[in-house]
């Protein structure tokens, strides 16, 4: 039974951001398969809008009635924490680290919504249909300029990005094709808020590209590319990374790379291949990534949650510009405005990529400066979310025991499963009980201390930096 | 003197005021890995490296401008930089006008400017590129860098979690190394673990709670090369030098003021605090991004010069203030050039070859490697005259004192552009 609670563990995490012990309970009830399924259906229902009043609180700040890029990392941040599709938002997570477009030079909020909610709605859509869209999404255009691709003269930026970080990979295409794909998508503009076709700009000239020639254009130009060999593999060996590990063997990629390719390139078939392999399910996979700074905030406050529905109040979240925070009177220390400031000091601020290859991610999430960062999180989170004696989540679904062994079974259930070595599991086991007064003795509001720093204690150890 | 497990545990932590959380596992590390003597004070008097980057592929034609070439001219009609606003350093070539801070410093003869730097087959990838330039291998993928390799080649440069510095929360593959973990400091004043945690009615003190973690039996450290043990050991780097770091700064009183809202002025004014540390730090990595400019290169490129102008300045006076001047070089790099002729869009598309800055009071002022042809091209792109390894050479070899074939796997032709 743990060793299914612990499997289910792994999936969930990987598909996901972590769900309290109960739930992972109920999962386990219905199976691994039902759980896929259910996991990739979600995932394929229609946005729910959820948490979409930030947004408007946002446009009604401002005097313009724009929206604020600051405004679109709470409103993320806050549906990946509260989402009952997590596998639709881990998607649209990878889908922005693989396309990686920047606020800081699309510098429009509205479009880099739209691409987020694109992104979301095609999370298990075709691989085709999305290059086609991604191909003509107005903060993509913005992004690798393809607004200034001009029929008098090409500019290569999204040509070349297209094929080395999008669909093919380095080695795969010459630097006369991205030449010539550039060539293709001239004219492929942006008007407003919305794609434009601008036949005037666009080179009608026969061009030669991977090996075929003809008067392309930029549909025509993915087409040919995913005619391509290497684009199946490349796009599987991206996912597989993402969801599994890195550098997977041929004989693991091949046949999942055969299933997508077989699906005509759904991503669903995809990503079921990569869930029902052996490889995702083994020690190889299991507890050997390192979590993304997003993967580690948001599941370190869904877990601190314990298991309970987290408050919805409007309001709610605190903003990251001062005059957000003049935003209704009712607006309460949320935990969302330090998560973001968390996220982007661990090395991921969400929209805003550090360039198009987006976040190395893996053991690039490691260092100095974001250790510091990752270890007092812990402590700031668990002072933030869990100070009110006896108040919501963790502390209480752990504190309910008079028995601190029983306490400390409840936090590492809820933090992961989280498995420590018997040594730090005693030292938890330590804090939690007091060096003076017995746990037992005392009632429940006075256990939450000891538990709040056994909570932060275990969010610190290497362990939990892992999943 | 070497610090023992205890005073370290009593010393090393003194961050953590009362109340905070203190992971229970540091303590197995400290049995498994006797703490080895901090920035040795020899060290405070070495000679410093300061590498920066500039990340996208920085136009080194509107950087070093070719101002009287008439193919400049025909290639650059709209983005050109005008031959009245440049500020001459030959009958040439000169500066972008922003860049008045590195210009003061060439006419003091502290600036050699290196043209043409390249490498051969250049890759016109981002990615790989800067790869190249970090690795300095460009015939194969290499797990580790250059600089992380010079760390490697002495025991006394590993063994200090001081001896390089990148600024930023990335850390640039170039210091990747095999034994030598540089350490990453986004800002020197929030080094360290918070001292926030509210649990003050608790009877356990932080005294006690580190009693109870230093009698607890350890759980081990991770598998060698696994995930876990390379976060147990960078953060344990990160609490051994985060007293160290913290006191240190402390000695920077500096009275220069960096301009606001500039990037490389930030990560300067923390080189120079960890610099006024005396920390024993041997290379600073410093990255700043914005040169990718395909569009409108422009008025981004105008800033962004603006920017490398003013905390270079800055930088130097604060630097020449605590009398480390002669100490320091800073060496710039980007991973390629943009391509010779503007694009439609008023900017310029990857390309190849541009110049590199060698600034410091021991540097031989002047232009260096002859300007690439303008006409002579390789597809639209310069051909490099020098190699970006000759400079790595010629840095290790008379600046850093190191044999440079160890590091580069060979020996490349040295530049006379330092005093040593």
């Amino acid at each position: 039974m743990m060793d299914d609670i612990l499997k289910m563990g792994h999936l969930i995490r990987r598909a996901g951001f972590g769900e309290s012990y109960q739930s992972l309970q109920r999962r386990t009830a219905i199976g691994t398969e039902e759980t896929i399924r259910q996991l990739l259906d979600d995932a394929a229902r229609p946005d729910d809008g959820s948490a979409d009043w930030i947004l408007d609180f946002s446009r009604a700040a401002d005097p313009a009635g724009r929206l604020r890029p600051q405004a679109l990392r709470p409103w993320w941040t806050y549906r990946m924490v509260t989402t009952d599709r997590p596998l639709q938002e881990k998607l649209t997570l990878f889908w922005h680290g693989h396309f990686a477009t920047s606020a800081s030079k699309v510098n429009n909020a509205e479009l880099m919504l739209q691409q987020n909610r694109f992104l979301r709605d095609n999370a298990l859509g075709n691989w085709r249909a999305i290059l086609k869209g991604m191909s003509r999404d107005p903060a993509m255009i913005l992004w690798l300029d393809n607004n200034t691709n001009y029929k008098a003269h090409a500019n290569e930026n999204y040509g070349r990005e297209l094929m080395e970080l999008f669909s093919l990979g380095i080695g795969n295409y010459t630097e006369n094709d991205v030449k010539e794909a550039a060539r293709a998508f001239t004219g492929w503009n942006i008007q407003g808020q919305s794609f434009a076709f601008r036949a005037y700009e666009h080179d009608t000239g026969s061009k030669s590209f991977l090996g075929k020639a003809g008067n392309f254009d930029g549909d025509d130009i993915v087409d040919i590319i995913l005619e391509q060999p290497a684009a199946a593999e490349f796009l599987a060996r991206r996912m597989f990374t993402f969801f599994a590990y890195a550098d997977p063997e041929p004989e693991v990629l091949d046949p999942i790379v055969g299933a997508f390719r077989e699906s005509d390139l759904e991503i669903r078939a995809l990503l079921e291949a990569i869930l029902h392999s052996k490889a995702f399910w083994s020690e190889k996979a299991v507890g050997t990534q390192i979590k993304s700074p997003v993967q580690l905030v948001v599941g370190s406050i869904r877990a601190l949650h314990g298991g309970e529905a987290a408050e919805e109040q409007p309001g709610e979240v605190a903003m990251a510009s001062p005059s957000e925070k003049t935003i209704g009177r009712r607006r309460l220390q949320g935990p969302y405005g330090p998560a973001v400031q968390a996220m982007k000091n661990m090395g991921q601020d969400l929209f805003f990529p550090p360039n198009v290859k987006g976040w190395d991610g893996g053991p690039a999430w490691i260092n100095s400066a974001t250790m510091l960062e990752r270890i007092n999180f812990a402590s700031r989170i668990v002072t933030l979310l869990l100070t009110r004696a006896a108040g919501p989540g963790l502390v209480r679904t752990a504190s309910i025991t008079s028995d601190p062994e029983a306490a400390v079974d409840a936090i590492l259930m809820n933090l992961g499963p989280l498995v420590l070595p018997t040594a730090v599991q005693r030292e938890l086991l330590h804090t939690a009980s007091g060096s003076t007064t017995g746990f037992a003795a005392v009632r429940p509001y006075q256990r939450t201390a000891g538990l709040r720093l056994s909570i932060a204690l275990a969010m610190q150890t290497p362990q939990y930096q892992l999943c | 003197m070497a610090i023992t497990r205890r005073r370290f545990l009593q010393h090393g932590l003194t961050v953590v005021a009362a109340g905070v959380a203190v992971p229970p596992w540091l303590q197995e590390l400290a049995q498994a890995d006797p703490i080895a003597p901090l920035g040795s004070p020899a060290g405070v008097d070495d000679r410093i490296l300061v590498v920066l980057q500039f990340s996208g592929g920085n136009d080194g034609l509107n950087t070093v401008v070719p101002y009287a070439s008439p193919q400049y001219r025909l290639n650059r009609p709209t983005i050109g930089v005008s031959d009245t606003s440049v500020l001459h350093l030959d009958d040439a070539v000169g500066f972008h006008p922003n860049l008045q801070g590195v210009k003061g410093l060439y006419d003091q003869g502290k600036v050699a400017v290196v043209q043409g730097v390249g490498y051969p087959h250049p890759n016109r990838s981002h990615f790989r590129s800067m790869e190249i330039w970090h690795t300095a291998v460009p015939e194969r993928v290499e797990r580790y860098g250059w600089i992380g390799r010079y760390l490697d080649t002495s025991p006394a440069l590993y063994h200090n979690s001081l001896a390089g510095i990148n600024i930023g929360v990335e850390a640039p593959k170039a210091v990747q190394a095999e034994h030598a973990a540089v350490l990453s400091v986004s800002d020197v004043a929030r080094f360290g673990l918070v001292s926030s945690f509210g649990y003050a009615s608790r009877a356990t003190s932080a005294t006690e709670l580190l009693k109870e973690i230093e009698s607890s039996a350890g759980g081990g450290m991770g598998a060698p090369g696994s995930a876990e043990s390379l976060v147990q050991q960078t953060t344990l780097d990160a609490f051994k030098c985060a007293d160290q770091i913290r006191d240190g700064v402390k000695k920077y009183h500096s009275q220069v003021e960096y301009p606001e809202k500039n990037p490389v002025a930030t990560g300067f004014q923390q080189v120079a605090k960890l610099i006024a540390a005396g920390l024993g730090t041997r290379i600073y990595y410093v990255s700043t991004g914005g040169f990718d400019t395909h569009s409108r290169e422009k008025e981004q490129h105008d800033l962004l010069m603006q920017h490398i102008g003013d905390a270079v300045a800055a930088f130097w006076k604060d630097l020449e203030g605590m009398g480390a001047a002669d100490r320091v070089t800073i060496m710039t790099f980007s991973e390629f050039g943009r391509r010779v002729h503007e694009n439609a869009g008023g900017g310029t598309d990857h390309g190849t070859a541009g110049p590199m800055l060698l600034i410091g009071g021991k540097v031989k002022g002047g232009v260096y490697g002859g300007h690439p042809s303008l006409t002579d091209l390789d597809h639209g792109d310069l051909k490099y005259n020098v190699d970006f390894r000759s400079m790595y050479a010629t840095v290790l070899a008379q600046w850093l004192n190191t044999d440079p074939t160890r590091v580069l796997g060979a020996a490349y032709p040295h530049l006379d552009v330092l005093n040593t």
